[in-house]
């Protein structure tokens, strides 16, 4: 659906994108991960045609965003960064000029509104002024206006920042509802999310992919040494010396601040989890959390961002 | 017709805008506080007042010839001095809050997007030459129905095509920068290049003489003000117009394609 092939944006003689090149299927959600700066932004309004790269091309359907930019406009509903709207205007009749620069048949127009406002959740909102929302709104507004006339793709530049977690929970299932009938591009910095919202990731940092594939597959290749996290019925310290002397195990370190959970690393995960539950079992512990460590998807963003910290 | 909703949203919000209605405010307050200044002294000198007939020597004492050309004379002036302040928001105000990135994320092309925003400002202007109408209907009531309309409406002609071309600069100097007071400066700065350079010209009679006479904005605005509706006038301004739009749509071109930054 969408072929990025060797894409380049020089700005002077910074490099913010350096040949990117990577495809998204038709209905899947690509999530687009990397620090600030890192060239998400760039890359994403390549794609949408706001600014034309120094090299390599996009196309969108068969559609070139640079020759025939009009074409891959019509196809895309976009969210640019920091959602800019117009404040002045309200909801319903911002989200009408929009259905009509998108060139909505004029019957079809509040069919249309009727359906973005429903999808969005903005039904209570409609007659309000848009700078008088509320900055979650906001962003349903924004939202609203790129599902606007059902378009194919959707580019979301960080759809979720800044918002409280009730609302990025619920703009999230929004995204996910999209699956399979949209192909949807979201960037962001934050990992949890495109974890979960996403079919697909790409890592790009300092404008070069370093990254790609499924969140279970980044997750998983990241780990050169398997972990777990453990909690049990007993003091942590007590735990740790306790794991630290078993063969399976290389090491235990306390996880996150709180310091009632172990992170215990190895070289094999199901041996190290059958020699936790021993362990347990023989000094008598309850064991009150046992997972595969997560986080892996962090340890695989920092991998990548790191060969670049490495250069 | 994808400009349509864009001059509808631009004119709009225009007409709700704060700003927008107190740069009328000063415009007729300060058209007001000038042509009564005119109309004062033309009403002494009518009544034989020494002061006022030596002031006005040499000049027609005739509603026509003095009182509307002074009136259209005044009304350009402060279009010259105040339209960059209305056109200088119209493209960078959006670049710079980034709503321009919404707008071209839509399938419109730049010129769909020139075209509005020039529409929109233009018809404003309009709205305001509507609006100082009141003059002219004072003019005439004061001079009990003495005054000729064929010379008024040719006033009016050639400060619409003097405004469309103010406001087609003032856009393409919007397109610039993301700096609305850089914008606004500009289309000043380019505004009173084109009033004076007839000045510097008119001791001169060369070739760049003429030149910078053919550019010169009061001369081709002099004979509409004194009722005459001249075609090479409304050509010149239309292609004043046309130059700077197109102009505008080539700035926003090359800074998609990156030419510009």
């Amino acid at each position: 659906m969408i072929r990025v092939d060797n894409l380049t944006k020089r700005f002077g003689r910074v490099v913010a994108v350096d040949g990117i090149s990577f495809e998204v299927r038709e209905g899947e959600v690509l999530g687009f991960l990397g620090p600030n700066g890192a060239g998400k932004s760039t890359t994403l309004r390549m794609i949408v045609g706001l600014t034309t790269p120094t090299a390599g091309c996009v196309t969108v359907a068969g559609h070139d965003s640079r020759r025939d930019s009009l074409a891959v406009r019509r196809m895309i509903g976009h969210l640019p960064e920091r959602t800019p709207l117009y404040g002045d205007m309200g909801v319903r009749s911002f989200l009408r000029f929009a259905a009509e620069v998108k060139g909505i048949p004029r019957a079809d127009r509040s069919a249309a509104i009727g359906q973005a406002v429903a999808e969005c959740g903005l039904e209570e909102m409609q007659r309000r002024q848009i700078r008088h929302l509320s900055r979650g709104y906001r962003q349903r507004v924004g939202l609203a206006q790129a599902i606007l006339g059902d378009p194919r793709v959707l580019i979301l530049d960080e759809p979720t920042v800044g918002l409280d977690p009730k609302q990025i929970i619920e703009i999230r299932h929004l995204i996910r509802g999209w699956a399979g009938c949209r192909t949807v591009i979201l960037s962001t910095h934050i990992l949890p999310e495109a974890e979960v919202t996403c079919d697909r990731i790409i890592i790009i940092s300092g404008g070069k992919l370093r990254a790609e594939g499924t969140p279970a597959h980044l997750a998983a290749g990241s780990e050169r040494s398997p972990a777990l996290t453990v909690e049990m019925s007993a003091p942590p310290e007590q735990v740790r010396e306790a794991l630290c002397g078993l063969a399976e195990i290389d090491s235990a370190q306390p996880a996150g601040d709180t310091g009632a959970r172990l992170i215990v690393s190895g070289h094999d995960l199901s041996a190290m989890r059958r020699a936790v539950v021993r362990e347990a079992a023989s000094r008598g512990w309850e064991i009150v959390h046992l997972s595969a460590a997560v986080g892996g998807l962090e340890r695989a963003f920092l991998d990548a961002i790191g060969e670049e910290a490495k250069r | 017709m994808r400009w349509w909703p864009v001059y509808r949203r631009e004119l709009g919000a225009s007409l709700q805008s704060p700003a927008v209605l107190i740069f009328a405010a000063l415009f007729f307050a300060l058209l007001g506080v000038l042509f009564a200044r005119t109309m004062l002294l033309f009403t002494a000198a009518t009544q034989g007042d020494a002061q006022a007939l030596r002031a006005l020597e040499n000049v027609p004492l005739n509603v026509n010839d003095y009182l509307a050309h002074q009136f259209f004379g005044i009304t350009l002036l402060l279009l010259i001095l105040s339209l960059p302040m209305l056109t200088m928001r119209l493209i960078a105000e959006e670049r710079k809050i980034g709503t321009f990135d919404l707008l071209m994320s839509y399938p419109l092309r730049e010129i769909d997007v020139v075209a509005g925003k020039f529409a929109a400002a233009w018809s404003l202007v309009g709205l305001l030459l509507l609006l100082s109408l009141l003059f002219p209907v004072l003019m005439a009531w004061s001079s009990g129905g003495q005054m000729e309309i064929a010379p008024i409406v040719a006033g009016y002609i050639g400060l619409l095509c003097a405004g469309a071309a103010f406001v087609a600069i003032g856009l393409f100097a919007s397109c610039l920068t993301e700096n609305q007071l850089v914008a606004g400066l500009l289309t000043l700065g380019i505004l009173l290049l084109g009033v004076l350079l007839g000045n510097l010209a008119s001791e001169d009679s060369g070739a760049l003489a003429s030149v910078l006479r053919s550019l010169d904005i009061l001369e081709h605005c002099d004979p509409f003000l004194r009722g005459l509706v001249r075609l090479s006038g409304v050509t010149h301004f239309a292609a004043m117009t046309i130059g700077a739009l197109y102009l505008a749509d080539k700035a926003l071109t090359f800074r998609r394609l990156g030419v510009i930054r």
